[in-house]
């Protein structure tokens, strides 16, 4: 049974709150006298929705929808405002609170709210429970360079809701991936030379420009797998261009190459990344991350 | 030219600030490229010798903000002025350190601290 959780300081109102949602036989009410009270609360068992008076002690609604947002982004917000308070509720509405009532329409509007809002909710959750159970997925893309910020952020949510990473290590990870995706597009499908960029770099845009348009170059794909689980990621890039030996890369480190503009997509992958394999043609790499694990002395191993 | 989306151009004095305007964490290459080219336009339109690379928007960058900052370090450089990188996050400064490019260019905690080491 979904559990509305009401917070308000005043115990009139918690009452008037809790008899206006204890019409639905399906809702269970749990009472919190203010923000604070409401959060210890949700310490120990997390509501389906929270239902607030804008205006307390020690944490009033706002921040209380600011804290929930943050803490429990599942959880949604519903406020309760009195009259010359919109300005507030749209603030709320901004900070994530899913909806509001105004205290004047609370008898007619109220239950049917919060009956509408933990549908959504519901709808919501499910959807997230069914991601969490997805350890892998593949894609093919255009040689459309702005998807491939777009693949990556979606990359780097998935790492981090898997629990292979941590932020710092999801932001090494997303590194090496833009990388690798990048070499894949431009020097893979596009068949573009770094060398060509150090030259005249408006003739290397167009150039950019020409071979997106032009067969064979504009009919290719680049195809991305990935697998993740916990404590493994696997992603596997492939271009459908010629293919390339990476041994015959220049050393970016060395002194002599540090005005070089290119060369360097190679050396993050292989950074920031525990191993990065390329398949014998030269046009598919398998990027490996692995779970990052602290020894007894905080070391990682 | 048109409104840039990932970089900002702010003079201070005979220095150049090139600030990111967000976090650009998977910027597109091609308009990065055309978009620095043209605020580098700035150096000799506004006789500044000297620049600042202020990464303090960025969570992480990759190769093709290291190839924007190389561009500029030659730009300056061949009027006989300086680089400073300032504001760079944690893993920002392990990008710069992996290529390398802690041992030329000098990078500092603050801007301030950056444009007083230019200025000094």
């Amino acid at each position: 049974m979904p559990v509305v959780m009401v917070v308000d300081d005043s115990p009139v109102d918690r009452r008037l709150v809790g008899g206006l949602l204890g019409k639905s036989v399906n809702l269970r009410i749990e009472y919190a006298a203010d923000g604070e009270e409401a959060l210890q609360a949700m310490e120990k068992s997390v509501p389906n929705v929270v239902v607030t008076d804008l205006i307390m002690p020690n944490m009033d609604g706002l921040e209380l929808v600011a804290a929930v947002v943050e803490r429990y982004p599942l959880v949604p917000v519903i406020l309760m405002t009195g009259r010359g308070s919109e300005e507030i509720a749209v603030k709320a509405l901004k900070a994530g609170a899913a909806s509001y009532v105004p205290k004047s329409v609370l008898q007619t509007l109220l239950l049917d709210t919060v009956e509408n809002v933990l549908a959504m909710a519901h709808e919501e959750q499910t959807q997230v429970r069914l991601l969490d159970c997805m350890t892998g997925c593949s894609f093919v893309i255009d040689n459309e360079a702005s998807m491939i910020p777009a693949l990556v952020n979606y990359l780097r949510r998935l790492i981090r809701k898997t629990g292979l990473c941590d932020d710092t290590d999801g932001i090494r990870t997303c590194v090496a991936l833009e990388e690798a995706l990048n070499n894949a597009l431009y020097h893979g499908n596009l068949e573009l030379n770094s060398a060509t960029r150090e030259g005249d770099r408006v003739a290397y845009r167009a150039l950019v420009e020409e071979r997106r348009r032009s067969e064979p170059y504009r009919s290719r794909k680049l195809f991305v797998q990935v697998s993740v689980t916990p404590t493994h990621g696997a992603f596997v890039i492939r271009d459908e261009g010629q293919g390339f030996d990476p041994n015959q890369l220049p050393d970016p480190t060395n002194p002599a190459n540090l005005e070089k503009l290119s060369g360097r997509g190679l050396l993050l992958m292989r950074t920031f990344m525990d191993d990065v394999q390329f398949n014998e043609r030269g046009n598919e790499v398998t990027l490996i991350k692995k779970k990052r694990i602290l020894a007894n002395n905080g070391r990682t191993n | 030219m048109p409104t840039p989306r990932y970089f900002k151009v702010e003079p201070v004095s005979e220095t150049l600030v090139f600030a990111a305007i967000h976090s650009i964490g998977g910027l597109v290459e091609d308009e990065a490229r055309q978009e620095w080219d043209a605020l580098l336009e700035q150096l000799s339109e506004r006789g500044a010798k000297n620049a600042v690379m202020d990464l303090g928007a960025l969570d992480y960058f990759g190769s093709i903000v290291l190839e924007l900052m190389v561009v500029l370090w030659k730009r300056v450089s061949a009027q006989g002025g300086k680089l400073a990188v300032c504001n760079v996050s944690p893993v920002g400064l392990e990008i710069l350190r992996t290529a390398k490019f802690d041992t030329i260019w000098p990078i500092v905690a603050t801007r301030d601290e950056a444009l007083s080491m230019l200025a000094g």
